[in-house]
C-alpha cells in the first residue's frame, strides 16, 4: 500500500551545518518508517544524492527524488528534479548559486562568497524546465509576504511563479507545532492556494532522524553562530522542539487529519518526479574538436609513433600483438579520447613545462600507455597483464551497464603539479573541467572538539581530549572516554554535560563534515560540467565537483588523476643541478638498470633518503633479501606494507629468497605464475592469472575477482567470488593434475588473505623505477641527491637533520646557509677537490623565517647581491627575531664568521632606524661558541647541523659508562647484553605491531634500531615517547645483517642544553 | 636597605600580588598572624610574585633582620631565605640565589652562615659586582628578549653591564635598556605603598562621673566635633563618615559609625546628624569617655542629593554615591536580562550591575502593545486535567483549580517546546485554553514528568 505521505524536503548532512543525518542512513530510516519515496533538498548541494540513490537502489528499494533548497533573491525556495532535464537544470542552478557565471572564474582572484550560495529569479526561470517548485519554508519569499500581511504581493508572487513553472509548482505548508503564528501562516498559505487555484503540499523539512541527530543539529547551529549551546538557547536560535525530524507517514497523516489534500499532493508530486544517476553523467570532451580528426586514428598514430621511440623501428611480434589487442579493446569501449587526454597532459608536462611525470597504478600494464609515454614500465618485456588495467568488460551499475573507465594515475613533481592542473583548466576550459572532491566525515578529534566547544568546556580541556582521540572514530572515542580515558584526563562524564558529550560524539559517527579537494582527480566534459555535476570553488581558486571519487564511479564519470610525488621533484632537482655543474644530461629512464654498485649499496641497507625503500622496515627487509636486480626492488616495494606483514607473507618470502626454505606450490600450474615471487602471491596480476589458468574463468569473472579484491570492505562479495573460483578450479578439466578440494581450499584461503594487500605488479614496477633512480643518484651523485632531497622537502621518512648527518657520512661537505653565495634553495659549491662539490643549505631551512621574508630576500638578491649584514637588513627589512635567526644559522658568515658578533651587528642594523643619527658600531667581543654549542645552535636555527652530531660531546662520558655507539655495537655478539645511547630520530608505532614501538637512535657513526615491547612501553612511557636522548639497556638480536637491540631498561640521557629537534612519529 | 624574603609564598605561578595572602595561607595556614607579626617587625611590607619585601630603611638593620629570622622560624618558614641590599633587584637575586645555593664562590662572604635562616647581605656599592658573575637569567628577562640576548652572546650580567646603554637600546629596545640597568644593580622599582596619613580624631575621657543624659553628651561632642571640623577645613576636605566611640562605665566600648550624605566640614551639619543619632542610640551603660574619629574623607563642593534625581545631582556625585552603596552592600543593583529562551519562565535573569551600568538606565525599553497581557505564575501550578484525543494529542477538557473544576471550551495547541538536554532537559506541550467563564488560561503537559500545569492566564 502506498504511504499517505511523501517527505519531499529532507535535509542531510550535505546541508553542511543544517542537517545531521548521512544520506544513506536517512534512506534506511525512511524505509523503516514506511516511505516509498523521499525527496532530498540540501542547501545548494547535490553531494548526498548519489549516496542516497545507491542506498535506495542496493538496500532499500525506495524512490529518491533529487532536489535542492536554493536562496533565490535572498529567500529559500525548493526545487525538485522531475526528469533528466530537470536534473541538469538543478545542477546548473546549484553551480550558478555557488560560483556564478562559469567563464568568470579566475584562480588568481578567487571569489570569497563560499557558504552564501544564491541565485536570481531570472536564472531560475531560465532553468525551470523539468523542475518542480515548492515555495519554501516560513522564511521563504511567499511566507514572508503573508507574514507581512501583504496579500496582494503574495498573490503576485504566486502568479509569477506559476508563469514560470505552470502546474509544476505547489505552495509549501509546514507545521512544526511552534505556536499560533505558524498555524496562522499555514492557514493563510492554504487559503491563498485555494484562492489562486494552486496545489498546496505538506512538508516537514526534516534535518535529522533521532534524538542524537537533534543534538548534533543543535551543536552545529550553535557553532555556526559562534556560541555555546547555552548561549544559543538564550538567543533562541535553536529549533524550539524536535519536530524537525523525519516522521513516519502515518504520524504526518494523523497530524494533518482533516487536511489530507496537502498530503495527497506530496504523493502526487513524488509520483511525477524521477531520478537516475546516469542523468548526472556529462558527455566526455569532444576530442575530435580538441585533437582534430578521428580520435581513434589519432590515438593509433600517436601510439605507433611512441612505439618506435620506445622499441625501435621494428616491433617484435609480441609487441605488435599486444598493441593491436589493446587498441581494439580501447576502440570497442570508446576510451580513445580518455587516452588522448592523458597523453596530451603528460606530453605537455614533459615537453613544454619540463616536468617529470610518470603513470603509476595498473595503467603501467598497458603497452598503449607505455608507448604514449604515460607510463615508464614496458609491460611486454615484463609480461604484465593488460586485463588488470582494462578488461573490456561492461559492468552493471546503478546508472546502467557501462564500461568502467580505466584508472590512470599520473605522478608529477609535487612542487609543479599546479602548473599541470592549470594547463588542464586552460586546455579544456575552466567551465568544462573540475576537480573531484573528498567528503570528510567526522573523526574522533573533531567530533570531540566541536561537541565540547558547543557544550561550553574550556578550550584547553577540549584540545586535551581531542588530542587523545586521534585513532578513534567518534563512537569509538566516546567508548574510550567511558572506558577510563575520561577519568585519566580528569573529565567528568557522569553529569548531564558529560553524558551529552558522549551522546553527541556517538551521533557524529560517520556523519559527513566538510568537503575538500581531492589530491589530483579531474573530471572533464564537452559541455559546462556544472550543468551536470554541481560545482563549487575552493579558497585556492580551484573548482571542485560536489561528488567524490566513489560517487563518480557510481555515476560512471571517468576521472583523470594528477598526483604530486616528492620523489620526482627530488630526481628533477638532482638532474638539473647535475646538468648545470657537470653538463651530464641524465634521464629517469635511461639510467643503467644493472648498476652493481647501486645494488650493493641497496643490499647494505644504505637507502636512507631513497624512494620507498628507506623506512626502517624496508631497510631491515632489504639487508635480508639483498636485492640484486630491478625485479627484487619491485617485490620489495610491494612486500613491505601493512597487508603482507599482517598476512604473514614477509618472512616466508625472505626465507625462500635466502634459500633457507624451498618454495612450495600446492599445484604444479602455480609454479609458472608464482615462481618469481618464490611461491608467494604478491601481485594482483598473479591472482588474476590463477583464476584464469586454474579456474579457467572467462575474463569477466577474472575482472570481477579483481574488483572484489580491490574493495576490501565488501568481504562477503569477495567470499562469494572466491567460492566461485574454488568451484571453477575443481570443475576445470584442463588442469593437470586435477585440482583437489584441499588444494582449492588452500588457494582460496591464500587469495582471501592476499586480497587485503594485493598490489598491482605494474604499480610496483613504476615505483621501483623511481626507487632505483634515487638509489643510483645517492651512490653516484651523493651531493646532488641530497640537494634534490632537501629542495623537495617536505617528503620522505626522515627529518633534514638525519639526512644531513647521512650526507656527511657519505663524504658530502655540508655548508650552512649563506646570504652572499646561497639562495633560498640548497645549492652546490666548488670545493678543494674538483671532483666533489659541497652542499650549501638553503635559506628556507632557517627556522622562524616566513615565506614572505624569503620572497623578499630572493627579490633583493636578484636585484643585486648583498654587500653586508646591514645591507641585508635594510633592503629586506628583517625584524629582530629574523635577523637573529639568520645570524644563528651562520647565514651572515660571509661578512662575519662569528655568529654572535654577526647577531650584534644585525641587531644594530635592525634598531638603527634614524638616518640622521646613525648608531655607532660598537666593538663587541663575545666569547666564541665551542663545538658543542655550535651543534645545539644549528639544531635550534635550522634543524640541520653542519658542524657535528649532538652525541659527539657526550661520547667520552658515555664511553666511561660503558655505553656503546652504533659502530661498536656491530662488534657485540648476538644475544649479548648491551647498553647503547643516542638521539631519537624516528619513533614508529605501527598498528600491526600491537603496541610495540620501534625507535631509531642516531649517533655520530650511524643508527641503532631499538625494539620496545608493549610491556616496556607501559613501564618507560615518558622516556620512550618523549625524551630526545635515551640510554637503552637490552639484548642484541642479529639476523643476517640486521641488528636490533631489544630494550629492557630505558633512561633519559641528560644533556647540558635542550635540543630543538623534530622526531618523526609514525603510527 | 631592603630585605627580600623568598620561600614563604609558594612559587607555583598562582601567587600573584592579589592573592599573595591566599598563598601564604596555603603555606602556613596562619597568614593573618604572620602578616600581623611581620608588620610588627617591619612597618612597610609588600608582596610581588613569590617575594615579600620589607623596607628596613631607617630601622636598625641587624636587629631587624634578627627579628625577621626569628619570625620566619617561629612561623615554620625555616627554609626561607632573605636577601638584603640597597636595591630591590640585588636583594631579590641574593635571596633567590641563596635559596638555590647558587651564590658564586667569590661572594660566599655575603652569606650569614651563623643565622638559622639563610641571609645574604650585599653591601652598598657592591651591587653591580655581586651581579656580574651571575647568568643573565637571574634577572628574569622576558623570553623574547632573553632569546635575542642569547643570540648575541650575552650570558652573564657583566656582559650586558659593560656595554653602553645606547648600544643596548638600539639593539634590544626599551626592554633591553631596562634589563641593562638591572644588570648594573640599578633598580628604581616602587615597592611600597605610601603610609596612609592619620585622619582627624578627637577624644575626651573623665573618671569622676559618668554621663547618662543626651544633652550632656551633645555638649561634649560639640567640642570634639568642633576640633575635628576645624582640622578638616584646614585641609580643605570634608568628612564622609565618622565613628563615635563611647567608653562606658561597665568598662566596655561601644562604637557607632555615622555617615553624612556628602562630605562636609561643617560643625553645624555634623552636630545635627549626631544629635539625631544620639537620640536613637540605646547605650547599655553610662558614658565615661568619647572619641570622635573621622573614617572617610571627601572633597568639598560636590553636591549630593537623591541618586535618582538626575537633574539635581552631579554625575560624579551620583556615581560615587552608588559606588559607595555597592561597596558597602555588594551586588544590590540588578537589572533584568531577557533572553529568547523557548520557555518563558527561563527568559528573565536578574544580573548584578556595576555602578556605571546602574546609572545608565536607558529609557527606550521595547515597546509592547498588548491587547491581552500574559500573567505568568511565579511557578507553574500542578493541576489535574481531563483530556480528549485530537490528532494524536491529548487536549485538555477540564482542569481543577483548587476546589473549582473549570471546563475548557476550546484549546489551541499543542505548541511544543523541548530542548536543553545537556543541562536541564525540558519537553512541554502548551495549550491556550478558553474556559467556560471566559478566562484564557495557559496550560502545559510536562512530557517527561507526565503532569499537567497551569502556567498563567491572559487578562
Amino acid at each position: 500500500m502506498t504511504a499517505p505521505y511523501v517527505e519531499l524536503r529532507a535535509h542531510t548532512a550535505f546541508s553542511f551545518g543544517d542537517g545531521a543525518v548521512a544520506p544513506d542512513v536517512l534512506i534506511a530510516r525512511a524505509k523503516v518508517l514506511g516511505y516509498h519515496a523521499i525527496g532530498i533538498t540540501d542547501h545548494a548541494d547535490l553531494g548526498g544524492i548519489v549516496r542516497a540513490k545507491l542506498q535506495a537502489t542496493t538496500e532499500t528499494s525506495i524512490k529518491v527524488i533529487a532536489g535542492a533548497e536554493l536562496r533565490v533573491d535572498g529567500k529559500p525556495l525548493a526545487l525538485l528534479a522531475r526528469n533528466a532535464a530537470g536534473c541538469r537544470n538543478l545542477g546548473a542552478l546549484i553551480t550558478h548559486a555557488r560560483v556564478g557565471v562559469l567563464p568568470g572564474w579566475d584562480r588568481a582572484n578567487p571569489r570569497r562568497t563560499r557558504g552564501l550560495p544564491h541565485v536570481a529569479w531570472d536564472v531560475v526561470a531560465e532553468h525551470s524546465e523539468g523542475l518542480h517548485c515548492l515555495t519554501g519554508p516560513a522564511s521563504g519569499a511567499l511566507a514572508m509576504l503573508l507574514r507581512a500581511r501583504d496579500g496582494r504581493g503574495a498573490e503576485r508572487w504566486v502568479g509569477t511563479c506559476r508563469d514560470v513553472f505552470g502546474d509544476r509548482m505547489a505552495i509549501e505548508v509546514q507545521d512544526h507545532q511552534t505556536g499560533g503564528e505558524e498555524r496562522a501562516l499555514a492557514g493563510a498559505l492554504v487559503a491563498l492556494a485555494e484562492r489562486m487555484g494552486v496545489p498546496w503540499v505538506v512538508t516537514n523539512d526534516p534535518r535529522y532522524i533521532d534524538d542524537g541527530g537533534r543534538l548534533v543539529h543543535d551543536i552545529l547551529t550553535a557553532l555556526r553562530a559562534g556560541m555555546t549551546l547555552d548561549e544559543a538557547t538564550a538567543r533562541g536560535i535553536l529549533h524550539p522542539n524536535d519536530t524537525w525530524r523525519l516522521h513516519a507517514p502515518d504520524e504526518m497523516a494523523r497530524r494533518w487529519a482533516g487536511c489530507e489534500e496537502g498530503l495527497h499532493e506530496s504523493v502526487r508530486i513524488a509520483s511525477e518526479c524521477d531520478f537516475e544517476l546516469r542523468w548526472l553523467r556529462p558527455p566526455l570532451p569532444d576530442f575530435p574538436e580538441v585533437f582534430g580528426g578521428d580520435q581513434m586514428a589519432r590515438l593509433r598514430e600517436e601510439v605507433y609513433k611512441g612505439a618506435r621511440v620506445r622499441w625501435g623501428d621494428t616491433l617484435s611480434e609480441p609487441q605488435s600483438r599486444q598493441l593491436k589487442h589493446e587498441l581494439s579493446i580501447i576502440d570497442e569501449l570508446g576510451f580513445a579520447g580518455f587516452f588522448l587526454v592523458m597523453w596530451e597532459a603528460v606530453d605537455f608536462a614533459r615537453n613544454t613545462l619540463n616536468v617529470l611525470c610518470q603513470g603509476r597504478g595498473s595503467a603501467a600494464n598497458s603497452a598503449v600507455a607505455y608507448c604514449l609515454g604515460i607510463t615508464a614500465v614496458d609491460p611486454v618485456a615484463h609480461n604484465l597483464l593488460f586485463e588488470r588495467f582494462l578488461s573490456g568488460v561492461r559492468v552493471p551499475g546503478v546508472s546502467g551497464e557501462y564500461a568502467e573507465a580505466p584508472d590512470i594515475d599520473v605522478d608529477i613533481e609535487h612542487k609543479r603539479r599546479e602548473e599541470v592542473l592549470d594547463h588542464m583548466y586552460k586546455k579544456y576550459k575552466r567551465e568544462k573541467s573540475g576537480m573531484v572532491c573528498i567528503i570528510q566525515t567526522y573523526r574522533g578529534p573533531n567530533a570531540a572538539l566541536d561537541a565540547m566547544r558547543a557544550l561550553g568546556y574550556p578550550v584547553d580541556v577540549a584540545r586535551m581530549v581531542s588530542k587523545r582521540m586521534h585513532r578513534y572514530d567518534p563512537a569509538d572515542g566516546a567508548d574510550a572516554l567511558e572506558d577510563g580515558l575520561a577519568e585519566e584526563l580528569g573529565l567528568c562524564i557522569d553529569d548531564a554535560r558529560g553524558k551529552t558529550l558522549l551522546a553527541a560524539m556517538r551521533a557524529f559517527d560517520e556523519l559527513p563534515r566538510m568537503r575538500s579537494t581531492h589530491v589530483g582527480g579531474f573530471a572533464l566534459s564537452s559541455v559546462p560540467i556544472g550543468e551536470y555535476l554541481p560545482v563549487e570553488h575552493t579558497t585556492m581558486g580551484r573548482t571542485i565537483i560536489q561528488f567524490d571519487k566513489d560517487d563518480l564511479d557510481a555515476i560512471g564519470v571517468p576521472k583523470f588523476d594528477f598526483l604530486g610525488l616528492g620523489a620526482l621533484s627530488l630526481v628533477r632537482f638532482s638532474f638539473d643541478e647535475i646538468k648545470r655543474q657537470t653538463g651530464k644530461c641524465l634521464e629517469l629512464y635511461n639510467l643503467p638498470q644493472d648498476d652493481a654498485e647501486t645494488f650493493a649499496m641497496i643490499a647494505r641497507g644504505d637507502t636512507l633518503g631513497t624512494f620507498q625503500i628507506e623506512s626502517r622496515a624496508q631497510i631491515s627487509s632489504i639487508v635480508h633479501t639483498k636485492p640484486s636486480e630491478m625485479y627484487d626492488i619491485v617485490v620489495q616495494v610491494a612486500l613491505v606494507r601493512p597487508g603482507p606483514i599482517q598476512g604473514k607473507f614477509v618472512h616466508p618470502y625472505t626465507r625462500r629468497r635466502r634459500g633457507k626454505e624451498a618454495p612450495v606450490y600446492v599445484h604444479p600450474s602455480l609454479e609458472d605464475i608464482l615462481k618469481r615471487t618464490y611461491g608467494i602471491p604478491i601481485f594482483q596480476e598473479q591472482a588474476m592469472n590463477i583464476a584464469k589458468r586454474l579456474g579457467g574463468l572467462p575474463i569477466e569473472k577474472v575482472d570481477a575477482l579483481r574488483r572484489a579484491m580491490g574493495n576490501i570492505r565488501k568481504e562477503e562479495k569477495l567470499a562469494a567470488v572466491i567460492e566461485e573460483l574454488k568451484q571453477a578450479m575443481l570443475d576445470n578439466a584442463d588442469n593437470t593434475p586435477r585440482v583437489t578440494p584441499d588444494v582449492a581450499e588452500q588457494i582460496g584461503q591464500d587469495l582471501q588473505t592476499f586480497a587485503n594487500y594485493g598490489f598491482p605488479e605494474s604499480h610496483a614496477w613504476s615505483f621501483a623505477l623511481i626507487a632505483y633512480a634515487t638509489a643510483y643518484l645517492k651512490y653516484h651523485y651523493a651531493e646532488y641527491f641530497y640537494l634534490g632531497l632537501l629542495n623537495a622537502y617536505p617528503m620522505g621518512f626522515y627529518r633534514p637533520s638525519t639526512l644531513i648527518h647521512d650526507a656527511r657520512r657519505h663524504g658530502v661537505e655540508v655548508r650552512p646557509p649563506c646570504l652572499l653565495s646561497g639562495t633560498s634553495q640548497c645549492t652546490t659549491e666548488p670545493t678543494d677537490d674538483p671532483s666533489r662539490r659541497a652542499l650549501r643549505i638553503g635559506w628556507k631551512f632557517i627556522r622562524g623565517v616566513g615565506a614572505k621574508t624569503i620572497a623578499r630576500l630572493e627579490g633583493a638578491q636578484e636585484l643585486r647581491p648583498f654587500s653586508s649584514i646591514a645591507d641585508v637588513i635594510e633592503r629586506v627589512h628583517l625584524d629582530r627575531a629574523e635577523a637573529l635567526q639568520f645570524a644563528r644559522a651562520a647565514a651572515f658568515g660571509a661578512w662575519e664568521p662569528d655568529r654572535r658578533r654577526a647577531a650584534w651587528e644585525a641587531l644594530r642594523a635592525v634598531g638603527d632606524v634614524m638616518p640622521l643619527a646613525r648608531a655607532r658600531e660598537t666593538a663587541y667581543a663575545p666569547r666564541p661558541l665551542d663545538t658543542r654549542e655550535l651543534i645545539f645552535q644549528d639544531y635550534a636555527a635550522t634543524g640541520i647541523c653542519v658542524t657535528g652530531h649532538p652525541m659527539e660531546h657526550l661520547r667520552e662520558r658515555l664511553r666511561g659508562a660503558a655505553i656503546f655507539d652504533s659502530q661498536a655495537l656491530e662488534t657485540v655478539p648476538d644475544g649479548a647484553r648491551v647498553r647503547v645511547g643516542g638521539l631519537v630520530t624516528v619513533r614508529q608505532q605501527p598498528t600491526t605491531a600491537k603496541g610495540t614501538i620501534f625507535l631509531l637512535l642516531e649517533d655520530e657513526f650511524g643508527y641503532i634500531n631499538i625494539v620496545v615491547t608493549k610491556k616496556m612501553v607501559e613501564h618507560y612511557r615518558e622516556v620512550v615517547k618523549h625524551e630526545p636522548f635515551v640510554v637503552v639497556d637490552g639484548y642484541v638480536a642479529r639476523d643476517d645483517g640486521t641488528t636490533n637491540v631489544i630494550g629492557v631498561m630505558f633512561q633519559k640521557l641528560p644533556v647540558s642544553h635542550s635540543l630543538i629537534h623534530d622526531v618523526h612519529n609514525f603510527h | 636597605m631592603i630585605a627580600c624574603i623568598y620561600g614563604v609564598i609558594p612559587t607555583d605561578g598562582v601567587s600573584e600580588v592579589s592573592n599573595a595572602p591566599d598563598a601564604l595561607a596555603r603555606a602556613n595556614g596562619n597568614s593573618l598572624a604572620f602578616h600581623v607579626a611581620l608588620l610588627d617587625v617591619v612597618p612597610r611590607v609588600s608582596t610581588t610574585g613569590a617575594m615579600i619585601w620589607a623596607d628596613i630603611r631607617g630601622l636598625p638593620e641587624c636587629a631587624t633582620i634578627d627579628r625577621l629570622i626569628a619570625l620566619l622560624r617561629r612561623s615554620g618558614f625555616s627554609h626561607a631565605t632573605i636577601g638584603v641590599a640597597a636595591t630591590p633587584i640585588v636583594a631579590e637575586v641574593a635571596a633567590r640565589q641563596l635559596a638555590r645555593r647558587q651564590i658564586p664562590a667569590a661572594w660566599r662572604h655575603v652569606v650569614d652562615s651563623s643565622a638559622s635562616v639563610g641571609v645574604a647581605r650585599v653591601s652598598v656599592g657592591d651591587e653591580r659586582a655581586f651581579l656580574d658573575p651571575l647568568l643573565l637569567g637571574v634577572l628574569e628577562p622576558d623570553p623574547t628578549l632573553a632569546n635575542l640576548l642569547d643570540g648575541a652572546g650575552f650570558e652573564y650580567c657583566r656582559d650586558l653591564a659593560q656595554v653602553s646603554r645606547e648600544s643596548v637600546e638600539v639593539r634590544f629596545g626599551a626592554a633591553g635598556a631596562r634589563l641593562w640597568r638591572l644588570a648594573r644593580g640599578d633598580d628604581d622599582r616602587y615597592l611600597f605603598d605610601v603610609i596612609p596619613r592619620a585622619l582627624p580624631e578627637s577624644s575626651m575621657a573623665w573618671s569622676e562621673y559618668a554621663i547618662k543624659r543626651v544633652e550632656r553628651l551633645v555638649f561634649v561632642l560639640n567640642g570634639l566635633c568642633g576640633a575635628v571640623c576645624r582640622a578638616l577645613r584646614d585641609g580643605g576636605e570634608g568628612a564622609m563618615a565618622v565613628t563615635l566611640r563611647f567608653s562606658l562605665a561597665n568598662r566596655t566600648v561601644f562604637e557607632h559609625p555615622v555617615r553624612a550624605a556628602r562630605p562636609t566640614s561643617s560643625q553645624t551639619v555634623w552636630m545635627r546628624i549626631l544629635r539625631v543619632e544620639l537620640e536613637r542610640l540605646m547605650l547599655p551603660d553610662a558614658v565615661v569617655g568619647i572619641a570622635f574619629r573621622v573614617d572617610a574623607l571627601g572633597p568639598l563642593g560636590d553636591k549630593q542629593g537623591d541618586l535618582f534625581d538626575r537633574g539635581f545631582v552631579t554625575a560624579s556625585a551620583a556615581e560615587a554615591g552608588l559606588s559607595q552603596v555597592l561597596d558597602d552592600q555588594g551586588d544590590i543593583a540588578v537589572a533584568p536580562h531577557n533572553t529568547r529562551h523557548h520557555l518563558l519562565d527561563r527568559r528573565t535573569e536578574w544580573r548584578p550591575l556595576d555602578a556605571t551600568q546602574a546609572l545608565d538606565i536607558s529609557p527606550g525599553l521595547a515597546h509592547t502593545d498588548p491587547v491581552l497581557t500574559l500573567q505568568l505564575l511565579s511557578r507553574p501550578t500542578r493541576i489535574a486535567v481531563t483530556t480528549i484525543e485530537r490528532r494524536g494529542c491529548q487536549v485538555p477538557r477540564t482542569y481543577r483549580d483548587g476546589a473549582t473544576v473549570r471546563t475548557i471550551v476550546d484549546a489551541a495547541g499543542p505548541d511544543v517546546v523541548s530542548g536543553e538536554q545537556w543541562h536541564r532537559p525540558y519537553a512541554r506541550e502548551y495549550y491556550r485554553c478558553v474556559t467556560t467563564d471566559g478566562q484564557l488560561v495557559w496550560l502545559f503537559r510536562d512530557v517527561q514528568g507526565h503532569g499537567w500545569y497551569l502556567h498563567g492566564w491572559w487578562d
